[in-house]
């Protein structure tokens, strides 16, 4: 079963009065002295060297590439060349050609290299949209938070949604921290804009690991408590 | 003037703000002295001046070359209009593009879509088709949560103002209501701007000029789903009035542009 799938398998979902559990922490209005919060404080251990490192920038955005063409069902197997045919097109990407025309032909040919072993991850778990599956990518919230005047800010990657079931999936190149929080605080955001997702995973292409977690009372708890920890500290 | 409501989009948000009153009536008098003295700001050829210049400021505009998100726009209308069902929305872009790209021209010497389409390589193609299902994915989204008929227009509101090179253009994607309580819904992606509410005075301003007894809409309607925002704007003489001064600074900036870049 692809992850796809996975992510839209019922689950017991949500239970409680959302409305009236986030009234106390959420509300939308002007932000006097905002205070960003993210799911992730920083880089896991470990991957700070690769996360700062140009290539792996480059690789990033071009997996975000591969993740359009793949949501749009367009047919096309993309090989890397593709990748910056496509890139080139679009405003948001214009700057990966530029940055890859820059490279010298070494690390050139080790980005596609690395690059065709992190496609090869996605595609195999990923594997091909059903048509019944409606994808959003990129979807970023921002939602205003009531007390200390902070706002959470979240980007999910790729959002699928089926007959009530939605799932939000984070796609990384950096290996995973198995950390609960910054899934609760992804679920918790798409919650606060009216939404009821049913499954938040994170994906690496890097080691093909997936973390799951249903999108229930707990965890929407844990993210009030995260955010409520991440303002007092602040 | 009306302050500009920004709210979350939830449950019933988009159906409470179909309770406009009728669209104030902006006099011939008024129409007339903003569009004689945008007419006396000189451009040396045809210039379009939308909301996207205002809610962008002083930054370069630059010479106008289509891009995914570009043509996403305009192919995702194409799209919805043959086409209102999620999973055939594809199959409907293959149909668009394939007549548009059926009577394309050179590249090099046409700036149309169709042309430009029929340039792109696979990969180019597949991104485009990317960003244009995107936003016929969203704007459908949108449209289904209003319990009322929403009615797609086929185009933005135009208006050549005489006497001069400029080309007005007011953007919306769908239109509720009858033409004296018309609400105007304008469907975008990522996040609202710091000048979103300006832009939206602005589409709302052109939509005045172009009717022809000067009503303006009961309310412009920018819904952002990514962001889960929605900002309303109900245009009363004041914001018309503040939409007016914001385009003729924008048009005094590239008419001043063009000026310097004559000389």
């Amino acid at each position: 079963m692809t992850i796809i799938e996975q992510l839209l398998q019922p689950s017991p979902g949500l239970t409680h009065d959302i409305d009236a559990d986030l009234r106390d922490v959420l509300s939308l209005g002007p932000a006097t002295n905002p205070l960003v919060i993210t799911p992730r404080l920083s880089p896991p251990r470990g991957v700070i060297e690769l996360a700062d490192s140009r290539r792996a920038r480059l690789r990033g955005r071009l997996v975000e590439v591969w993740l359009s063409l793949w949501a749009a069902r367009s047919g096309v197997r993309p090989t890397v060349k593709d990748l910056l045919d496509a890139a080139g097109v679009s405003d948001q990407y214009r700057d990966v050609v530029e940055s890859f025309s820059s490279l010298d032909p070494d690390s050139r040919a080790r980005l596609v290299a690395d690059l065709r072993s992190h496609l090869s991850v996605l595609d195999g778990l990923l594997g091909a949209p059903s048509p019944s599956v409606a994808i959003d990518l990129d979807v970023r919230r921002r939602v205003v938070l009531a007390h200390g005047g902070g706002e959470l800010r979240v980007r999910v990657d790729v959002v699928v949604s089926r007959q009530g079931q939605r799932g939000l999936l984070d796609v990384t190149t950096s290996p995973l921290d198995h950390q609960i929080e910054p899934l609760a605080l992804t679920a918790l955001a798409d919650v606060a804009v009216g939404r009821r997702p049913t499954r938040v995973a994170q994906l690496s292409t890097a080691t093909g690991d997936v973390h799951w977690i249903d999108v229930d009372d707990a965890l929407l708890d844990l993210a009030l408590a995260t955010l409520r920890q991440r303002s007092e500290v602040a | 003037m009306n302050p500009a409501l920004i709210v979350s989009l939830r449950e019933g948000t988009l159906d409470s703000l179909l309770t406009g009153t009728p669209g104030f009536e902006l006099g011939s008098d008024r129409r007339r002295a903003f569009l004689e003295r945008l007419a006396d700001l000189p451009v040396p050829e045809r210039t379009l001046l939308d909301s996207f210049r205002v809610e962008r400021g002083p930054r370069d505009v630059g010479p106008f070359s289509w891009s995914a998100e570009k043509a996403a726009r305009r192919l995702s209308t194409d799209v919805l209009r043959r086409e209102t069902r999620v999973r055939h929305l594809g199959a409907a872009f293959d149909e668009v593009v394939h007549s548009l790209t059926r009577l394309a021209g050179d590249p090099r010497t046409t700036r149309d879509l169709g042309s430009w389409l029929a340039s792109l390589t696979p990969g180019a193609l597949a991104m485009v088709r990317s960003r244009a299902l995107h936003r016929a994915q969203l704007t459908l989204g949108v449209v289904a949560r209003f319990s009322h008929p929403v009615t797609m227009t086929p185009a933005d509101s135009y208006l050549s103002v005489t006497r001069s090179r400029w080309l007005l253009r007011g953007q919306r994607d769908a239109v509720i209501g009858d033409t004296d309580h018309r609400i105007l819904l304008r469907v975008r992606p990522g996040s609202p701007s710091r000048s979103a509410v300006r832009g939206l005075r602005v589409d709302a301003l052109i939509d005045t000029l172009v009717n022809p007894s000067g009503q303006a809409p009961a309310r412009m309607v920018g819904v952002w789903p990514e962001s889960g925002l929605v900002i309303g704007v109900e245009p009363a003489l004041d914001d018309l009035r503040v939409a007016a001064r914001d385009l003729l600074r924008a048009a005094r900036l590239v008419s001043d542009s063009a000026h310097q870049n004559a000389a």
